[in-house]
């Protein structure tokens, strides 16, 4: 990696994180949503009886899946105010690198926002990955950088078309189901103590794949 | 300088709308061009694909330094710059930050002193920690002249500079144009702005462009009735 291009992502990354430090604009709104449905998924399997075992996987995808897209929303609507964005597409720099820096971003905030749920996770569900702390965290990691990888290219596309909160989803979701099945069975598999290579494989496969389309793709994707 | 730019043919739609009808014409180095048009004329239009960020739907746009033509869009960005409607600073940033941001982001590698002594130019170096959100709207266009002009670009692209200034920022902005030995496209609708500053006006109606007027010909009222005069009766 060249050193202009490490510089790019280090100076959107510090602007990210700053702008993100003083208005906690997107890091409160996917947070707050996301401990509403952990308490919606608290009620519902207490009331259906629901194996205990089973629901902290299903509520982490559930809050990266609808925490990450209403974040990923409002990264870009942000960007898009007083015409940031397009400052940042007439920068004499490669619009890949500034989705590389963009995904970054996105992961790291939605990542800090699942590292707040843990003690929400103990609580209502008794969560306690133990040894399987660190195949978790990459499962995880793996699987947020698969959904923000495929998010921030669709929340560019779809920002400028009329009811772009509903096209986001509806367009990003389909995509994202490779990064779900794989995710949710390997975050499952670590939580009962096993190793997910084969899925670990896959989602690093499928990393790559959208990783580079969006790098490739960025710039023609957002000529207006 | 020798930044030129051909436009061949350029047209754009905007589904069954026709912004801009195909127009082909030379922005060579040092030109002062003023645009000029009822509102929906296809002036903005025509700005943002000069400035690479709205691909033209027929046509071709060229780069050219020289004879050689650039192709690659980072060294094409280098050379321009665009002042829009949109300030495009961030409104969370404070005005150091942002231009610390957009100066590394175009390689100039400035410091705190640099940025200020630039800030100074459009009156705006007083409190360089304030965030852009709590400037008005009037200091914001001035920091966006600023951010357009950081990194010192061959062809600068401006979209009603003037809008919101007072009397004391249109004097700085009248002035850094005047100093500015680059090409200049402007958009205004303010006949004597456009006069006092730009050398040939292109009159643009309904996305064509119907008028191209030397300054040497026209004085400001011969000017101003020729711009009434391509002005549509219905608007």
């Amino acid at each position: 990696m060249s050193s202009p291009a490490i510089s790019t992502l280090k100076m959107m990354l510090a602007k990210d994180l700053v702008r993100e430090m003083r208005s906690k604009e997107i890091f409160l709104s996917s947070f707050l949503f996301s401990v509403i449905l952990m308490a919606a998924f608290h009620f519902a399997s207490a009331a259906n009886r629901m194996p205990i075992e089973y629901i902290p996987t299903t509520a982490l995808w559930v809050c990266i899946l609808f925490s990450g897209t209403l974040g990923l929303n409002r990264t870009h609507a942000s960007e898009l105010k007083n015409g940031c964005f397009r400052a940042l597409m007439l920068a004499p720099k490669e619009a890949g690198w500034i989705y590389l820096a963009k995904v970054t971003s996105n992961a790291l905030l939605l990542g800090f926002t699942l590292c707040l749920l843990v003690p929400i996770l103990v609580l209502f569900f008794q969560f306690n990955p133990g040894s399987a702390l660190f195949p978790l965290l990459l499962s995880l990691i793996l699987g947020i950088l698969g959904f923000v990888a495929v998010g921030t290219v669709i929340v560019a596309v779809t920002a400028n078309t009329r009811m772009s909160d509903i096209l986001f989803p509806i367009i990003q979701l389909p995509l994202q189901v490779p990064v779900l099945i794989a995710g949710t069975q390997a975050t499952q598999l670590c939580l009962e103590g096993k190793t997910p290579t084969d899925w670990w494989q896959f989602l690093v496969a499928i990393n790559v794949v959208y990783l580079s389309i969006g790098f490739l793709v960025y710039e023609f994707l957002l000529e207006e | 300088m020798s930044f030129r730019v051909h436009l061949e043919a350029v047209s754009k739609n905007f589904g069954e709308v026709q912004a801009l009808h195909p127009l082909t014409a030379q922005l060579g180095p040092g030109e002062r061009i003023a645009l000029m048009g009822h509102n929906g004329a296809g002036k903005t239009t025509l700005l943002t694909v000069i400035a690479s960020l709205s691909k033209a739907s027929t046509g071709n746009v060229h780069y050219l330094d020289g004879d050689r033509e650039l192709k690659k869009k980072p060294e094409i960005r280098q050379r321009l710059s665009l002042l829009s409607h949109q300030p495009m600073l961030y409104p969370d940033l404070s005005i150091l930050e942002n231009f610390l941001f957009f100066s590394r982001m175009y390689d100039l590698g400035l410091s705190k002193d640099a940025i200020l002594d630039h800030l100074d130019a459009v009156g705006m170096s007083g409190d360089p920690n304030r965030l852009v959100r709590a400037c008005s709207q009037g200091m914001t266009q001035r920091l966006a002249f600023a951010r357009a002009m950081l990194h010192r670009p061959e062809l600068l692209l401006l979209d009603e500079p003037f809008s919101g200034l007072d009397i004391r920022g249109i004097e700085r902005v009248q002035k850094l144009l005047r100093d500015f030995s680059g090409t200049v496209v402007m958009v205004s609708h303010e006949v004597d702005h456009c006069h006092a500053l730009m050398d040939e006006f292109w009159i643009l109606r309904r996305g064509r462009l119907v008028k191209k007027l030397q300054r040497t010909q026209y004085d400001r009222a011969q000017l101003e009735a020729e711009f009434r005069s391509e002005l549509p009766e219905e608007l």
